[in-house]
């Protein structure tokens, strides 16, 4: 039980970082490569053993209360599924399966800062690239959503694992 | 039929996927295609508009110079405007009640408590609503220029649909030459201090730093408040036009206070457009 209230704190904290922090700053002309997306580090880290279902359910609800505040209803709940349905595939293709326990949480501290790395950079890179893709909705400028992309994906790997040290270091 | 429950059984998760993904590509495209959509899952509901008025509450003390500062650059242009009217009209000539001079346009005043403007969707919310007479299709002007129209109003917020969002259109006009054009803001295009304007015809003499005004032939805006001025000058010599890009008067990273634009005589005029 108190697992799941651990994973309501998650939410309600990295939502609030992302809409009163992230979402506010202003960098001039460079605005549209600050908007890195955090929230769904609360679907990536969680255990291997969850069940497929249970993470949908629990990426519809994320994607519905950003969407809800962001005024983008729809939007982030696509993206988020699919990236939720995808996720064990993609951990299935960038390590054996024996790497990971099924009883762990996937923070910096249980998997190894190289793991850590290759694992979050390649699932934001790809939340990031699809969330661009369905706000643009065109291939016209590929290029620079895909570099858009890339560097969101950074400065949202740089915030994680600041969260990291500040609130699981512990343990 | 039991091969089919083993079928079921064995991609119930990919089903599941598939029948969440349908649930939110519908609200996706019901959002898109129509301006009109529900109230409740907006950010004009009562929940997350009252988040977003607490963080306003909070951080409206940080900007309250600047605040004071655009209103009190506003009081001093609207000053200099009525003061030139007076002389221009003379007090005398003009007789009070005279049906020439129905006031078309009503402003409230109105705080902006979200503002977005550094995705491909922006969104502004502000602390009027229906209550304060406002509805839907109705003009929202900034201190200093256009910011853009009340698409989606609750009982004390409305939703504003500004400038720099794909789905914004609006019909402007070349002060120095008189030519039309159509304001537009392109996805991956323009960023929040730039839109573009289409169909000025290549024969119009369009120079940098123009300004463009709205034509006021939509009944949304009144005529002559400032849009923007010209920065990149493009031919399109198939099409016999210009392509313009404008920086946007109102800079949309630092808004704060805006006014709701009110056209009383904005039904008569759909009404004659209708006929035509």
């Amino acid at each position: 039980m108190s697992n799941s209230f651990q994973h309501i704190y998650w939410v309600i904290g990295l939502l609030f970082f992302q809409l009163f922090v992230i979402d506010v700053i202003d960098l001039g002309t460079y605005s549209s490569f600050f908007t890195p997306l955090i929230f769904s580090y609360v679907i990536f880290k969680r255990k291997l053993e969850t069940t497929v279902t249970e993470l949908l359910i629990f990426a519809f609800i994320v994607g519905f209360l950003v969407d809800v505040f962001r005024n983008t209803i729809g939007l982030n709940i696509s993206v988020l599924l699919l990236v939720t349905f995808l996720r064990s595939r993609i951990l299935n293709l960038i390590s054996a399966r024996e790497d990971f326990d099924d009883n762990i949480e996937l923070n910096l501290f249980n998997i190894g800062i190289l793991r850590y790395l290759f694992y979050y950079g390649v699932v934001l890179f790809f939340h990031h690239a699809l969330f661009y893709l369905v706000e643009q909705f065109s291939f016209v400028h590929l290029f620079s959503l895909l570099s858009k992309a890339l560097v969101n994906s950074i400065f949202a790997l740089a915030i994680l694992i600041l969260f990291e040290f500040i609130f699981n270091s512990n343990k | 039929m039991r091969n089919l429950i083993l079928l079921i059984q064995k991609y119930r998760n990919l089903l599941f996927f598939l029948f969440l993904e349908f649930i939110a590509i519908s609200f996706l495209f019901s959002w898109k295609n129509t301006y009109h959509h529900s109230t409740y899952i907006s950010s004009s509901n009562f929940i997350t508009s009252t988040v977003w008025n607490w963080k306003n509450k909070i951080d409206s003390y940080f900007n309250l110079s600047e605040i004071n500062k655009q209103l009190a650059d506003e009081n001093a242009f609207l000053k200099e405007m009525l003061l030139n009217k007076e002389i221009l009209l003379g007090k005398n000539f003009v007789k009070s009640g005279d049906s020439l001079f129905v006031k078309a346009f009503k402003f409230q005043e109105a705080t902006i408590i979200q503002s977005q403007f550094k995705f491909s969707e922006n969104h502004i919310l502000i602390n009027k609503g229906s209550i304060n007479g406002i509805e839907t299709e109705m003009g929202f002007k900034g201190t200093k220029g256009i910011i853009g129209r009340v698409v989606n109003v609750s009982a004390h917020y409305a939703n504003v649909l500004p400038v720099i969002n794909a789905d914004f259109k609006l019909s402007v006009i070349h002060n120095a030459s008189n030519s039309w054009g159509d304001l537009s803001w392109e996805k991956g295009i323009n960023d929040y201090r730039t839109a573009t304007i289409n169909n000025i015809p290549i024969y119009a003499k369009v120079n940098l730093n123009d300004l463009f005004t709205t034509t006021g032939s939509d009944g949304i805006f009144p005529s002559q408040i400032p849009v923007g001025k010209v920065v990149k000058i493009e031919k399109d010599q198939e099409a016999q036009k210009k392509v313009i890009t404008i920086e946007l008067i109102e800079d949309f990273s630092n808004i704060h206070v805006g006014f709701v634009v009110k056209n009383n005589l904005r039904s008569e005029m759909i009404e004659i457009q209708k006929n035509e």
